[in-house]
């Protein structure tokens, strides 16, 4: 299958996209629509707002944080909780995708495969993101903790940086087995429901045999991702968005951003199910 | 009789000190002194890098310039302060400097500085005490007071002839050596504190021992050293090199390199053999860069940063005096020895491949450079008025950066955009207690955030005075304070005099008020808040005489601080129009009202932002038309974050 037929086979399902989609939003604009209050109720008429839309913010951003911070804070708080709460509402979510993409995709499917499988999804996904846990800091720990010694030890800081990319990359492929023995895993339960501490160990032992030959298609997807990130931040300063008009255009350019890195997490679904 | 044998015996001296018939190169501009060269110095040292530590000889040349028959003299020793935990500066510390637990070092990490032999004339001294004029801890001996064998009569001129020895810490607030190849000479040497007449009109030695929140007070004076040392070491500092790395008869590895700097207030040095050498010029000054290999790329970004500095304060200040400057951009391990200035020679730091939309390392280099002209050349004093240093320097490196880079100038990253003075002025306004001791206070009492305070809230004093004043009219007052005051040391009273003088030529809306501005602004801890509390238009019911209706109109506005400024209101109308009125600031709550055919929109308080002190600009205007995109692109941006973050934290459920 060509990268191209891959990305297709995610993007075949824009209803179960558009769910998952929904749902985030709804979290996200939990937090936004305090933002706009918040930035509304301190500075809503000042004419300091004009420098906010032409991204000249920095005095603006900071008088607001210096005066008004302390009911800006909270929010930060919220979105903490928000990612454990999502955590949760991920192992349904997720659950629902798998079950639309290997047992059957029709219009109730992310809702009974969600119902179905949240509880083994959820521990699978507990699991795996300790061992997750556990990988960085066994990567990064020892790394971490000699930076202040290498401060005063080393002549250049050029081992240190280099060394921090090496980390970083070994880091990011074990994320990447951890990533495929998850899924490799779920695909386990749902396609051959099998126990999930055996699905577990199945899955872990596949991701060692078949991450590798996965690479190059992980590899690509994660250039699109990143291209997606570049693309959002270039635009993103144009000074065409530094209207109104320009800043309702620029929500829709970042929600399109939003919706397609969920339909590569499909299609990423769909290519690792079928090599397993 | 006596009067003229003085007078010879002076003649004779000042010939010895300023006659360098072998000295070629130029240290400064002028052929003529620039300054009255009091305290003059020849070193003739040996540097050993494994001990390091140098040994050898001072020749000082110091000039009574008191009415007072000099009879004791005063040195800083200030390697002496990282002598061990006894000293006040690191007890005072708590053995923490700049977040570098000090505690647990070996007897080889200190460092000192002692007089081994002194000699005035053919007489030796012996009295010689450590002094502690401004603590009662006896254990310091950051000050030395030498009695001496002769009495120095007003208008003569003591030599004195030093044999010492100093080792250096490690790295201890940018004195000290790194791992045993990098070397930053600085308080290295006994030197000579300042016999100066105080406000009170009473002489004194002016010789502080080296405590917290302190820097450095000296007078100008030429520099002669001479350090031998082993051939492999790069060696650079401040003054011009009369002599580089010449071979040693009968000394096999040993060079010998000779600096030579005139009307200086101090003299720093660097050695390693891991440092490279680039030159560039600017005009009638050579400069040099001392960089570690690993920084080759960034090398242009600290030249540019020199000549950028150079070029914008022979515009706006004064001409650079000197013929050379020295910049050091230590590698890792020296980087403690970073972010300082010493006459000539200015240290900076950076990091290998460091973005170029992130201007620190430039805007720091810019920093350290504006010390040639506040600290070096306006030598005030650093530990009683450190706002007229580093609060100068601050004000003119935002003002370099910004002259170089626009309103962007510190950083412009992803659409990410801070300018140097709105930087500033936020290090200032973000205090959590802006309540704390006042500008001017003296260095070593002052109680606060010490960076908000002496550095930023100055270099926003500054800015507002500018704002006020003008730009060009601000830079001919700057020009006339360092015309005036350059290779002495002003005073507070110095630049008020000179802000005064120059808000009197040119009338603008502060300068009736100018003596209460500056007294509330440098020696007050007032806050200035103007905001606007609310806006309104309604229909009166009439019509003026050509049948239009009229409209009340009103506002309220509100002096939220205690520091009271002048300022100007602007009111927009709802035709496009708007209108200026001014406002004393006197009352707390001022009201705005016109009956007018226009209805008013919105106002604004100092709409040129030219009171760059008020700590919170967003209050100062409001309107009735407010258009909301500003907050949707936040309240936007915030989504798409918050979406972004789930979906990466969610990757493995
Ligand atoms: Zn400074």
């Amino acid at each position: 299958m060509g990268l191209i037929e891959i990305i297709k086979s995610g993007f075949s399902k824009p209803r179960l996209i558009s769910i998952v989609y929904m749902i985030q939003l709804i979290l996200a604009l939990t937090i936004g629509l305090q933002v706009y209050q918040v930035f509304g109720a301190s500075i809503g008429n000042s004419l300091s707002l004009e420098g906010l839309k032409e991204g000249n913010a920095h005095m603006v951003i900071n008088d607001l944080l210096n005066t008004h911070g302390a009911s800006l804070s909270p929010l930060l708080g919220q979105v903490r909780w928000m990612v454990i709460v999502y955590l949760i509402v991920a192992a349904f979510v997720h659950g629902g995708i798998w079950y639309s993409i290997i047992k059957q995709y029709e219009k109730t499917s992310i809702w009974v495969g969600g119902s179905t499988y949240f509880l083994r999804m959820l521990i699978i996904g507990i699991v795996m993101s300790l061992i997750f846990i556990i990988w960085s800091a066994l990567v990064w720990g020892p790394y971490l903790s000699k930076i202040q010694y290498w401060m005063e030890a080393l002549a250049s800081e050029e081992p240190i940086l280099w060394g921090g990319i090496a980390i970083a990359v070994l880091w990011s492929f074990g994320a990447v087995f951890i990533f495929v023995a998850s899924c490799f895993c779920k695909i386990f339960v749902i396609r051959d429901g099998i126990k999930v501490r055996v699905a577990m160990w199945k899955g872990i032992k596949a991701s060692f045999k078949k991450t590798w030959k996965c690479l190059p298609v992980l590899f690509a997807f994660f250039m699109i991702l990143a291209l997606l990130y570049i693309m959002h931040s270039l635009v993103d300063d144009w000074t065409l968005f530094s209207t109104t008009i320009g800043v309702f255009v620029l929500f829709l350019i970042q929600q399109l951003v939003v919706w397609i890195k969920i339909g590569l997490r499909v299609s990423t679904y769909e290519y690792l199910k079928g090599r397993l | 009789m006596r009067w003229i044998l003085v007078f010879i015996l002076a003649l004779l001296i000042t010939s010895q000190v300023h006659t360098q018939d072998d000295v070629h190169c130029q240290p400064t501009i002028s052929d003529t002194p620039l300054s009255e060269r009091l305290a003059n110095y020849i070193f003739n040292i040996n540097f050993e890098h494994e001990q390091h530590t140098v040994t050898g000889t001072e020749k000082i040349f110091w000039k009574n310039n008191s009415p007072d028959t000099i009879r004791y003299i005063r040195l800083y020793m200030y390697l002496n302060a990282f002598k061990g935990p006894e000293s006040s500066y690191l007890s005072e510390a708590n053995m923490n400097i700049m977040g570098q637990n000090l505690r647990g070092r070996s007897e080889d990490d200190w460092g000192y500085v002692n007089v081994t032999k002194a000699r005035q004339g053919d007489n030796v001294i012996t009295d010689m005490t450590y002094v502690q004029p401004d603590d009662d801890n006896d254990q310091d001996q950051s000050v030395l007071q030498i009695s001496l064998a002769q009495d120095i009569l007003p208008g003569e001129t003591m030599i004195l002839d030093l044999e010492f020895a100093s080792k250096l810490p490690r790295t201890i607030a940018r004195s000290g050596f790194a791992n045993h190849d990098f070397n930053h000479f600085v308080h290295w040497y006994p030197k000579m504190g300042v016999y100066e007449e105080d406000i009170t009109g009473k002489w004194d030695w002016n010789c502080h021992q080296f405590l917290r929140q302190m820097e450095f007070y000296g007078d100008h004076g030429n520099y002669d050293v001479t350090i031998e040392l082993d051939d492999q070491f790069v060696i650079g500092g401040s003054g011009c090199r009369q002599m580089y790395k010449e071979p040693i008869a009968g000394k096999e590895g040993r060079v010998k390199t000779r600096f030579i700097a005139h009307d200086v207030i101090d003299f720093g040095w660097v050695a390693s053999p891991n440092l490279v050498e680039y030159m560039d010029e600017w005009e009638h000054v050579e400069i040099r860069l001392l960089s570690p290999p690993a920084h080759a790329s960034l090398t242009k970004r600290l030249l540019d940063a020199a000549k950028h500095s150079l070029q914008y304060f022979d515009d706006h200040v004064g001409v650079y005096p000197y013929s050379t400057l020295t910049m050091l951009d230590p590698p890792l391990h020296g980087l403690r020895s970073g972010f300082m200035e010493y006459p000539t020679y200015i240290t900076g730091g950076s990091f290998y491949s460091f973005p170029k939309g992130i201007r620190s390392m430039e805007s720091l280099m810019v920093h350290e450079f504006s010390h040639q002209y506040f600290m070096q050349i306006l030598a005030n004093n650093e530990k009683e008025d450190p706002w007229l240093d580093e609060g100068f320097v601050t004000f003119y490196e935002d003002c370099v950066m910004e002259d170089w880079h626009g309103s962007s100038s510190l950083i412009d990253l992803f659409g990410y955009k801070v300018g140097n003075s709105s930087f500033t002025r936020n290090e200032y306004a973000s205090m959590s207690n802006k309540r704390t001791s006042p500008i001017t206070t003296v260095g070593y009492e002052f109680i606060g955030d010490y960076k908000g305070t002496i550095y930023s809230k100055t270099a926003t004093v500054l800015q507002t005075l500018k704002r006020y004043l003008g730009a060009d009219q601000f830079d001919e007052m700057i020009k006339g304070y360092f015309e005036s005051n350059k290779f002495t040391h002003p005073r507070k009273a110095d630049f008020i005099s000179v802000v005064k003088e120059a808000f009197a030529k040119y009338p603008n809306l502060l300068s009736s008020s100018i003596d209460r501005f500056l007294v509330d602004a440098l020696d007050e801890s007032k806050i200035v808040d103007y905001s606007v509390i609310n806006v309104g238009s309604a229909p009166s019911g009439d019509k003026d005489d050509d049948g239009n209706q009229l409209y009340h109109n009103w506002s309220n506005l509100e002096r939220k601080g205690d520091f009271i400024v002048p300022v100007e209101l602007r009111l927009y109308w709802k035709d496009g129009s708007w209108t200026d009125e001014v406002w004393d600031g006197v009352d707390p709550i001022h009201p705005v009202y016109e009956l007018s055919t226009k209805q008013l929109q919105a106002i604004d308080i100092d709409p040129e932002r030219k009171l760059f002190l008020d700590i919170d600009f967003n209050n100062n205007s409001y309107t009735l038309a407010p258009d909301n995109g500003g907050i949707w692109k936040y309240a936007t941006r915030s989504i798409y974050w918050v979406q972004n973050i789930i979906q990466s934290a969610s990757f493995l459920m």
